[in-house]
């Protein structure tokens, strides 16, 4: 008798508790973050021509004293050039103009799973491994200034430059009804001497 | 010793239920290949519109909460001792442009009689050029002994507001149309522009 109410005991404990467990589980989850309505900031008119487009996966590492950060970013750059305002005459029977300085632009790409944090971590036992927001940003803007970097250094930059004068001497060509020579003064790029210092 | 088979028992049953719940709302790992990608592009941008997005981290309130997960944890939160209270944004670009590669000799059409020349571009099409990689930080107040939110919460936050935003520009046409609309007056003045000199009357007209 005692032993079969045990046994009804433990087994409605079991039930109750396994039907709790899966109420909780399909219950709405928590969110503790509200999202709020897109804006539009403004509206930018330009002409821009766009050689080249680059999606890239890259390491995001930093440390700040004895705080260690390491993710990865999935990056979109463009290398394009304003031809609002181009330099020649556009009446002469050979129009002759040089391909203004480059414009690279690098974004986070918008695909899901762009950025991603693997680890934060301190060297020292009871140190504490967070990064404010004003770091993180500070260690991401020297990821941008890196990568742009090697777009110098490995020819991309020269490679979009030459592809842009190709492109805009076919439109203004086709355009203009005329010949038109597209001469480029800088072919590794107008910021190449800068941003790649000799070495020593 | 019959007991111990009905302890067994019972937590053989709880067990399965734990497992049965877990899998049931553990994440599914969303592994994309991507690889590193170079093109040529020949893209004529002439517009670009920066789209800014919030959101804001708070505690649940109790009154605000559903379910029992949201009620648990909306109760836990108000036995914490402190606030835990942020509000992040960045901007997300969009793009108008012409494919130059659409532009043919066909699409140029000179009228001597009437002293015009026709230029029909391609259809302006829209894209999405990416994200700023920071996050800006319009609030921040975390008091007492509440944990700081780190740099893996803001990754996810940010994770999720791309996800929200791409949806709403998807289904409001209101982004695009405006973009264009200023795109499509962009390229019209830059040819009239580039075609006021050569003695003939530009007319800008575009496909689709």
């Amino acid at each position: 008798m005692r032993s079969t109410l045990i046994k009804i005991i433990f087994i409605i404990v079991a039930v109750a508790t396994a039907g709790l467990l899966a109420y909780f589980f399909v219950s709405p989850e928590v969110d503790k973050a509200s999202m709020h309505e897109a804006t539009i900031n403004n509206v930018r008119t330009m002409a821009r021509l766009q050689s080249m487009e680059i999606y890239d996966e890259v390491p995001v590492k930093g440390s700040i004293g004895s705080r260690h950060l390491v993710g990865r970013l999935r990056v979109r750059g463009n290398v394009g050039f304003d031809i609002d305002k181009l330099d020649a005459d556009l009446s002469a029977d050979t129009v002759r103009l040089y391909l203004p300085a480059e414009v690279i632009d690098v974004y986070e790409s918008t695909d899901p799973g762009s950025y991603i944090v693997f680890d934060t971590w301190n060297d020292a036992l009871f140190g504490k491994s967070n990064f404010t927001t004003a770091e993180e940003n500070s260690i991401k803007a020297k990821v941008k200034a890196n990568w742009i970097k090697r777009l110098y250094a490995n020819g991309t930059v020269a490679r979009a430059r030459a592809e842009a004068t190709g492109n805009l001497q076919s439109m203004l060509s086709l355009t203009l009804g005329k010949p038109v020579v597209v001469s480029d003064s800088t072919p590794r790029g107008a910021r190449y001497k800068e941003i790649i210092k000799p070495s020593k | 010793m019959r007991i111990f088979v009905i302890m067994k028992h019972t937590l053989l049953i709880l067990l399965v239920a734990v497992i049965g719940a877990a899998a049931g709302c553990s994440k599914q790992d969303p592994s994309t290949a991507f690889y590193t990608r170079l093109h040529s592009a020949n893209k004529l941008v002439f517009a670009s519109m920066s789209i800014s997005k919030m959101a804001t981290i708070d505690d649940l309130d109790f009154e605000d909460a559903k379910g029992i997960r949201q009620k648990t944890d909306a109760l836990l939160s108000s036995l914490k001792i402190g606030k835990r209270k942020a509000a992040y944004s960045y901007d997300t670009y969009l793009r108008a442009y012409i494919d130059l590669s659409e532009l043919t000799p066909d699409d140029v059409k000179i009228d001597d009689a009437a002293k015009t020349v026709t230029i029909t571009l391609p259809a302006v099409k829209t894209e999405f050029a990416g994200r700023d990689l920071g996050l800006r930080e319009d609030h921040y107040r975390v008091t007492g002994l509440r944990s700081d939110i780190n740099a893996q919460e803001r990754a996810q936050i940010k994770e999720r507001m791309n996800t929200h935003l791409k949806a709403e520009v998807e289904g409001d046409d209101t982004f695009r149309a405006v973009l264009t609309e200023q795109a499509r007056n962009k390229a019209r003045s830059y040819f009239e522009n580039l075609l006021s000199d050569s003695g003939y009357v530009p007319v800008i007209k575009f496909r689709g």
